[in-house]
C-alpha cells in the first residue's frame, strides 16, 4: 500500500469502525431502555436467550423496540445522506430534504396514496416518491436562474412548500376518519413508533439507493468545484445530478411514509462530520450513514424517555437540535 | 498535427447567434489567445473547445480527432479547462483540490496512488503553490487561488490547456506571474495553451497568435502585429485607441483614449476631426 494515500484509507476505516461501534452502543442502549422499564438487569439474557424469559419482556424488545430502533437507524442514515447529497448538488449548506420541502411532498403523496387505498408497498411508497419528485421539480424551478438570490430563493421556496404541505396534511387528515391514516402529529413532527415488524422489510428499499449514492462519491467531490469544472473533468453532470436526485428522493419518500416528517437530521449530521472529517465525500458518505443512524436512535431514545408521561414525537428532538444549527449556519453564510 | 482545428463553427442560442463561421487551427505547443469585446463569443468558443457545449454547425477537432468521438473521461485526460467562475466557498484544501485533477485517470472508487500524489506535487511546484498545500482555499488571495486551479488542471496531465480570463481581477504582479508560468508550461512541457483574455497588452507579449472576435464574427487571426492594429481594434472594441509599439518584444501596445485627452490625441496623431 502506498504510504501517502494510506491516510484516506485509514481515515475511512477508522471513522467507519468508530461510528459502527457508536451505532452498536446506541442500538443496544435503545433496545434496553423504554417506558416499560429499563431491563438492564436481565438485558443480556433477553438478547441471548430469547425463549427462556418472560414472554412479555421478550415481546417488548423484539416486537416493539427492535422495529423501532431499525426504523430510527434507517431513517437517520437516509435523511443524513439525503442532506449530504442535496448540499453537494445544490452547493447550499442549508439544503436538506425537510427544509427543501421534499419530505413534505412525500408525506402528502403518501397520505393521498393511503386515501386511494393503496398497499403500503409499493403503492404508498410510489405515491410518496411521486410527491417528492414533484416538489423537487417545483423547488428547483423556483430557485432557477442564475440570480445572486438563488441560494436564498432555494431555501425560501422550500420553506413555503413546507408551510403549504403542512396545511395540506392537516386538511387531509381532518377529512379522514380512517384509523389507518394515523394522527396529524405523526406526519408533521415524525414518529417512529408506528412501524410493525411486518412493515420493517419495506425499509430494505433504501439500500440500493444508498449503494448508488456511495458509488458516486467522487463525482460529488468534483461537483463542488462547479458544473463546468466537473464536466471538464469527465463528470456527466446532468446524468449524475439526475441519478443522485432520484435516488435521494426515492429513499427519503420510503422513510417518510414510515416515519412522518423528521426535520434537520440531514442538516445536523453532515455538518458535524464535515467539521470532523473534511469535505471528501468518500469519507462523508459512510460517516453519514452510520452516524445518522446512531444520531436518530439517540434522538428517539430521548423522545421516548425524557417526557414524564408518554412520549414526544422524535421530530421535536431533532428540531430542538437542528433548528438552532440552521439559524447559526444561515447567520454565518451571510457574514 | 493540430491541437485544435475549428472549422466554420456556428453557435446559436435560440434566436441569438453567438458564433458565426469561426475557423482556426491551433498548433501543438502554441500559445494562443482569444480576444474581443464583452459578449463577442470568446467564452462560448472556449466552452466549445472544452466540450462543454456543441456547435450548431461546423466541426471541432482536437488532436486530430473529432471532439464528438471522445468519451467524457477520455477527453478530460487530454484537455483541461480552467473556467472563469469557480464557486467561492470551497471546503477543500489546496493539496486536495490539486489532487482532484487526477479524477479522470482514476476509477469511481479508485484511491489516488503514489504516482497521483507525485503528479499533484509536481503541478503545485510548477504553479508555485506547494507551500500552500495544507491551506484552505478560502484563505488564499485571488492570485494564489487562480494558480491552485491551474495546478489542478495541470495535474490532469493535459496536452491542451484552456483558460478563461485567468488573470481577471488580479494585480499586475500576479497577472505576469500567471502568464510567465503558462509560457514556461508551454515551453517545457509542450502543452498547448489557449487563453481568453481582456489583457491585450499582456497577451501581445506572450501569444504567438491571436483570434479577435467581434459579435461572434472572426475579425482577425494571426500574430500580434497583424491582429492588434488600430483599425481592427477600434472597429471591434468601438472606442478610440492609441496603438504604439511596446519596446518589450516589439509587439503592439494599446491604450484606450479618455475623453479628456481626445484633443491632444487628435492633434498629436493627426486624426481627422470630431466627425469621426
Amino acid at each position: 500500500m502506498d504510504t501517502d494515500s494510506a491516510p484516506l484509507h485509514r481515515k475511512i476505516l477508522a471513522s467507519v469502525l468508530v461510528l459502527a461501534l457508536i451505532l452498536l452502543l446506541a442500538g443496544v442502549l435503545a433496545l434496553g431502555t423504554g417506558p416499560a422499564g429499563s431491563m438492564w438487569d436481565r438485558f443480556w439474557e433477553v438478547i441471548f436467550h430469547r425463549g427462556s424469559l418472560d414472554p412479555m419482556e421478550s415481546a417488548i424488545i423484539w416486537q416493539i423496540r427492535l422495529p423501532r430502533v431499525v426504523l430510527a437507524a434507517v431513517a437517520g442514515s437516509t435523511l443524513a445522506l439525503g442532506g449530504l447529497v442535496f448540499q453537494a448538488l445544490l452547493r447550499n449548506p442549508l439544503a436538506e430534504p425537510y427544509i427543501l420541502g421534499i419530505s413534505g411532498g412525500s408525506a402528502v403523496g403518501a397520505i393521498l396514496g393511503m386515501f386511494a387505498g393503496l398497499a403500503a408497498f409499493p403503492g404508498v411508497s410510489a405515491a410518496a416518491f411521486a410527491g417528492s419528485m414533484i416538489t423537487l421539480g417545483l423547488v428547483l424551478i423556483l430557485a432557477g436562474g442564475r440570480s445572486p438570490l438563488r441560494r436564498d430563493s432555494l431555501i425560501l421556496g422550500g420553506v413555503m412548500m413546507n408551510a403549504f404541505f403542512g396545511a395540506v396534511i392537516m386538511f387531509l387528515i381532518s377529512l379522514s376518519q380512517d384509523a389507518q391514516m394515523r394522527h396529524v402529529l405523526f406526519w408533521l413532527m415524525g414518529d417512529l413508533s408506528m412501524i410493525s415488524p411486518e412493515q420493517t422489510p419495506v425499509l430494505l428499499a433504501v439500500v440500493p439507493c444508498m449503494a448508488g449514492i456511495f458509488l458516486l462519491a467522487r463525482p460529488m467531490n468534483l461537483l463542488l468545484l462547479g458544473r463546468d469544472t466537473a464536466a471538464s473533468m469527465g463528470v456527466n453532470v446532468r446524468l449524475v445530478s439526475f441519478v443522485l436526485l432520484v435516488l435521494t428522493s426515492f429513499m427519503v419518500s420510503v422513510v417518510v411514509s414510515q416515519s412522518g416528517l423528521i426535520g434537520f437530521v440531514g442538516l445536523a449530521v453532515p455538518h458535524i462530520f464535515r467539521l470532523l472529517l473534511g469535505p471528501d465525500h468518500r469519507l462523508l458518505i459512510p460517516a453519514c450513514l452510520l452516524g445518522g443512524a446512531a444520531y436518530l436512535i439517540l434522538c428517539d431514545l430521548a423522545a421516548r424517555t425524557l417526557p414524564q408521561e408518554g412520549e414526544m414525537p422524535v421530530g421535536v428532538v431533532t428540531a430542538l437540535v437542528g433548528a438552532p444549527l440552521f439559524i447559526f449556519l444561515l447567520w454565518r453564510s451571510r457574514r | 498535427m493540430n491541437a485544435v482545428a475549428v472549422q466554420n463553427v456556428h453557435l446559436r442560442y435560440g434566436e441569438q447567434k453567438v458564433l458565426r463561421g469561426i475557423s482556426c487551427t491551433i498548433s501543438k505547443g502554441e500559445f494562443f489567445a482569444v480576444i474581443g469585446p464583452n459578449g463577442a463569443g470568446k467564452t462560448s468558443l472556449l466552452r466549445l473547445m472544452a466540450g462543454l457545449i456543441s456547435p450548431s454547425s461546423g466541426s471541432v477537432e482536437i488532436m486530430g480527432r473529432p471532439l464528438k468521438s471522445y468519451s467524457r473521461r477520455d477527453y478530460a485526460r487530454r484537455v483541461a479547462t480552467v473556467p472563469q467562475e469557480v464557486p467561492f466557498e470551497l471546503p477543500f484544501r489546496v493539496g486536495e483540490t490539486v489532487l482532484l485533477g487526477r479524477s479522470p485517470h482514476l476509477g469511481l472508487w479508485e484511491m489516488e496512488g503514489n504516482r497521483d500524489l507525485e503528479l499533484a506535487g509536481q503541478a503545485m511546484q510548477v504553479m508555485e503553490v506547494e507551500h500552500l498545500s495544507a491551506r484552505r482555499l478560502d484563505q488564499l488571495s485571488g492570485g494564489e487561488r487562480q494558480r491552485v486551479f491551474i495546478a489542478r488542471a495541470i495535474c490532469q496531465e493535459p496536452d491542451l490547456l484552456l483558460l478563461d480570463e485567468p488573470t481577471a481581477s488580479l494585480d499586475p504582479a500576479h497577472q505576469v506571474k500567471i502568464m510567465d508560468l503558462m509560457d514556461r508550461l508551454r515551453r517545457e512541457k509542450g502543452i498547448t495553451v489557449v487563453m481568453v483574455s481582456h489583457e491585450l497588452n499582456l497577451v501581445a507579449m506572450y501569444a504567438g497568435r491571436l483570434l479577435l472576435l467581434h459579435s461572434g464574427i472572426q475579425a482577425g487571426l494571426g500574430p500580434p502585429q497583424e491582429v492588434l492594429t488600430k483599425e481592427l481594434l477600434e472597429k471591434s472594441y468601438g472606442c478610440r485607441l492609441q496603438v504604439d509599439e511596446n519596446p518589450l518584444g516589439r509587439v503592439p501596445r494599446m491604450m484606450p483614449v479618455p475623453e479628456k485627452y481626445s484633443d491632444i490625441w487628435e492633434s498629436a496623431f493627426k486624426i481627422p476631426g470630431p466627425d469621426r
